[in-house]
């Protein structure tokens, strides 16, 4: 367990040294919310009809953007191959450093999102619901996104590659992500909901690291 | 059945790269405490025997360790070029250990002072830098330490260090040391066990038994001389 805490606290350390992890993410996330009034139409009933989606396509957009960094500088630095030798269950490494991601991105836009949520004109009966599904739903996108990161780590321009592999495995996640936004808006229950963000999260929580070691394992190996 | 002192067991090792047979045919074993120096010329395939018996590569063959706790040190080039992490020194050690006292012992074992803990890498000179990464490596008391090259791109009086302080950690730990290096003089001097590589095993066994200047000649080619040092 102090490995574990020890890991996390590594990984936030370097992400604070390191600002961009943390910024780019934010940034664009909330770019494309003061971006899409302007392109599409500013009108505040369309917006509230529109905002759920937007929004967890945005967070969904900004998991993905940073997913690429899961593992790319400890491989370039060589930690990657020291985490392999260690004698440290190699699924817990992996599951301190999705931790760590999910704490950058998803946790992050998760608090940032009322905000987008207001200038988008979301119904104020959608805001609790909105933070709660991104807080179930942004774990599976970093823990699904780490599948990716592994699978491409080795690779020079593995950003492309992640985003066709992992986007088909998000849909479920934004699917239901918006729709609890969506369903809480209306004055629907959103329980149902999410009980289904929370069994996909606890699926992949079972079974992501194992996938994403192994991932791990074929990239280090070419 | 695997011997209790055997730390390591390769058997018919055989190492490809885009159809390229890198290493063929190698078997070989290490027992407990040994410091088995891997010997060969540039291209021989010892970087790739280091990184296959981590797992690394693909090979065929076997590779079966008898060890809890593997340390790997790359090449000082690669670690020196590379982007390091902004992390000070301390809180690189920390991702080993919470410990605090066990970091500075480890410093102080390692020859480097206590203040270089809140420096950053780059603050480093490749001495201390090489010297900081052996505690690293032996900061979780391992079983085998692993080393390629540690001493590339480091002076005369800098690599004796280096080698005076894993022999030191040799002495007082229960460890086995496998390592690279081009350097003869290491060889007589440490090695308990050599393995000469080409490709495929040239020699392997105790130095004073192996090494002659026929074997030396068969590994690098008819341009070597040949001084046997007499303090072992």
């Amino acid at each position: 367990m102090n490995f574990f805490i020890a890991a996390v606290r590594r990984d936030l350390l370097l992400a604070l040294r390191r600002r961009s992890d943390i910024v780019n993410p934010l940034a664009f996330f909330l770019m494309v919310a003061v971006m899409f009034p302007l392109a599409v139409s500013p009108e505040s009933k369309f917006l509230a009809q529109v905002a759920p989606g937007v929004i967890w396509v945005a967070a969904l957009l900004a998991c993905l953007l940073s997913a690429d960094g899961i593992f790319r500088s400890d491989f370039d630095d060589g930690s990657l191959e020291q985490m392999l030798v260690s004698p440290q269950p190699l699924v817990l490494i992996v599951l301190a450093k999705v931790l760590s991601h999910w704490i950058i991105s998803g946790f992050c836009l998760a608090l940032m999102s009322p905000l987008l949520a207001m200038m988008l004109f979301l119904p104020s009966e959608g805001l609790g619901a909105l933070v709660l599904s991104l807080l179930l739903g942004t774990p599976t996108l970093s823990l699904l996104g780490a599948i990716g990161a592994g699978l491409t780590v080795g690779l020079r321009k593995g950003g492309i590659l992640i985003s066709l592999l992992i986007l088909p495995l998000y849909i479920p996640v934004l699917i239901f992500g918006a729709g609890t936004v969506q369903a809480a808006a209306m004055g629907l229950p959103i329980a149902g909901y999410l009980a289904l963000l929370g069994a996909l999260l606890v699926l992949s929580m079972m079974l992501a690291p194992f996938a994403i070691a192994a991932a791990l394992k074929i990239s280090v190996r070419g | 059945m695997i011997d209790e002192n055997t730390v390591l067991t390769v058997s018919n090792l055989q190492i490809a790269y885009e159809g390229n047979q890198i290493i063929s045919d190698l078997s070989f074993t290490v027992e407990k405490k040994d410091i088995l120096i891997i010997l060969g010329p540039n291209g021989a395939g010892k970087t790739t025997l280091l990184r296959a018996l981590q797992h690394f590569l693909p090979y065929q063959g076997s590779v079966s360790w008898n060890a809890q706790k593997i340390s790997y040190l790359p090449p000082q080039e690669f670690l020196q070029r590379q982007n390091l992490p902004p992390l000070n020194i301390e809180e690189f050690y920390a991702f080993k250990t919470s410990n605090s006292n066990a970091i500075k012992s480890m410093i102080a074992d390692v020859g480097l002072d206590e203040s270089l803990l809140s420096h950053q890498f780059n603050e480093l000179s490749t001495g201390q830098f090489q010297r900081m990464l052996i505690g690293w490596a032996l900061l979780d008391n391992p079983d085998v330490l692993i080393l390629d090259e540690p001493t590339s791109g480091i002076d005369i009086g800098g690599e004796e260090t280096i080698y005076s302080l894993l022999h030191k950690f040799w002495q007082s730990q229960n460890l086995t040391i496998l390592l690279v290096t081009h350097d003869l003089n290491i060889v007589w001097e440490y090695a308990t066990q050599v393995i000469c590589l080409n490709k495929q095993q040239v020699c392997m066994g105790k130095p004073d038994e192996v090494l002659t200047p026929e074997q030396l000649k068969t590994l690098y080619g008819t341009g070597i001389k040949f001084y046997k040092h007499q303090h072992r």
